[in-house]
């Protein structure tokens, strides 16, 4: 019986981790992309501004 | 010539064991409820109508087959003209296929999983994962708290007397994820699949009635009303980021649990065609691909309700898990709202730990109806779809680890 419930824990020890594993790539990919964004925008809003400036 | 011999539905029921006739009765009643509860939406429609009809028509429609009537060899027995779901041999199967009308679909369908996967790739392509990635960390506390009867009932299934694989099917209920138990149980039950998965799909019908007074048990009607505070800014995950958590999130459980990749994959599929807007793709799945294999997954489940099969000992203790896992997991559910409720300083509606109970978007929507009930301002849907879908996810790796684990 305490095998069985040692093995009931590992099992849940091990979805806690991989969901959570999930959850983490989840933020760190948000993050990312976010960024990208940002650094598109920014990049799009410069040559704006350069593009005015020229004109 | 006997009268009876004329009407061989009757005949074969006045020949039969005093059980095997009340039996056949009870199902055909309860058939026609299930199809009355379905109309007056107490119970999911969609799954309890064909279901209902599949079980009276099996338990009505058994026949005599003299020797020899489906096959050179075969034994006098009695039978239907739907299935035989426990025929095994090649070459009769191939007969069998072109004796009774749904073989083909249950054959080639059911007992490999593909409807599983087909329902799975329709739900995918209706599930919305924006609030999943702005908040992913919060539903997936929810859903893996409303895991308490995937993983309590295993334990409790093998002190009950059943061998760890079945224990772990019959747990797999309390994900209240059908596709998922009926792959499950494929995987790790298969001398059972088929009262497992009929019991899974009975109960996840009694969900949609039973969950609502568990949550007046334990929660006051002021947390039940509450309605969510409006949340800071949040900024929204562009569709290609969505798409692109959906290819890594796909490729890392694949490689994970092989064993639940077609699940995994089906799953991912549909999100994906949804997010890469490929409308022609969302419309088929989503319509055709979802409702059609719902029908017919209805039916064949049905029909699989044959008096004969749902009398087998071997039922009650399944019964007495299933229904014990659903409540264990609605509860953790709960447990995991009130544990947000109280981290949140009371701004969670701890309702919303039933939505973690993967039922796809049932539970989500119930969530929802019973807030407005009491609280028509009260808008819960998008945390409650957020916990409904990492329900899914964690439901999907609960069901991998025990495949890989009781199959090694």
């Amino acid at each position: 019986m305490t095998e069985l419930l040692g093995q009931t824990a590992f099992i849940y020890a091990l979805a806690i981790l991989i969901s959570m594993l999930v959850a983490s790539m989840i933020i760190v990919l948000n993050k990312m992309l976010f960024a990208i964004e940002d650094a598109k925008k920014r990049r799009e809003t410069e040559s704006a501004n350069s593009n005015g400036k020229a004109a | 010539m006997d009268f009876l011999s004329l009407f061989q539905g009757l005949d074969t029921m006045v020949g039969d064991e005093p059980k095997i006739i009340i039996g056949r009765i009870s199902l055909m009643l309860i058939g026609a409820i299930l199809i009355y509860l379905g109309r007056k939406g107490v119970l999911e429609p969609l799954i309890m109508v064909p279901m209902g009809l599949g079980m009276i028509a099996v338990n009505a429609g058994i026949l005599h087959f003299g020797e020899n009537a489906l096959y050179p060899g075969s034994p006098a027995h009695n039978g239907t003209l739907f299935l035989d779901a426990l025929e095994q041999n090649n070459d009769k199967l191939m007969t069998m296929m072109q004796v009774d009308f749904l073989q083909p679909v249950y054959t080639l369908t059911f007992s490999n999983g593909l409807i599983a996967c087909l329902v799975f790739m329709g739900i995918g392509a209706l599930l919305d994962i924006s609030y999943v990635m702005a908040r992913p960390i919060q539903s997936m506390v929810i859903a893996l708290f409303a895991e308490l009867g995937t993983i309590l009932v295993y334990p409790i299934g093998v002190a009950f007397g059943l061998s760890k694989g079945h224990a772990a099917a019959v747990a797999l209920i309390g994900g209240a994820d059908g596709p998922m138990v009926l792959f499950g149980s494929l995987m790790m039950a298969r001398d059972l699949f088929v009262p497992i998965t009929v019991i899974a799909y009975l109960y996840l019908g009694l969900t949609y009635g039973g969950y609502p007074w568990i949550a007046k048990a334990i929660i006051p009607k002021k947390l039940r009303g509450m309605a969510m505070p409006p949340e800071k800014k949040i900024r929204q995950a562009s569709p290609g980021a969505r798409l692109a958590f959906v290819v890594i999130a796909c490729g890392l459980l694949c490689l994970l649990f092989p064993v639940a990749a077609p699940l995994f994959l089906s799953l991912f599929l549909g999100v994906a065609a949804k997010e890469a807007d490929i409308k022609p793709f969302v419309d088929f799945l989503s319509n055709t691909v979802l409702y059609g294999s719902t029908m017919f997954l209805g039916l064949l489940l049905g029909v699989l309700c044959e008096a004969k099969v749902l009398l087998d000992p071997v039922v009650l203790p399944l019964l007495l898990l299933g229904i014990l896992a659903l409540i264990l997991s609605c509860v953790g559910g709960i447990l995991g709202g009130y544990l947000l409720y109280f981290t949140s300083k009371g701004r969670y509606n701890p309702m919303i730990g039933m939505a973690g109970v993967s039922c796809v978007p049932t539970t989500a929507k119930l969530v929802q109806k019973e807030a407005s009930k009491i609280n028509p301002r009260a808008i819960v849907l998008p945390q409650a779809l957020g916990a409904n879908v990492c329900g899914v996810i964690t439901t999907a790796i609960i069901c991998g680890i025990y495949i890989t684990m009781i199959c090694k």
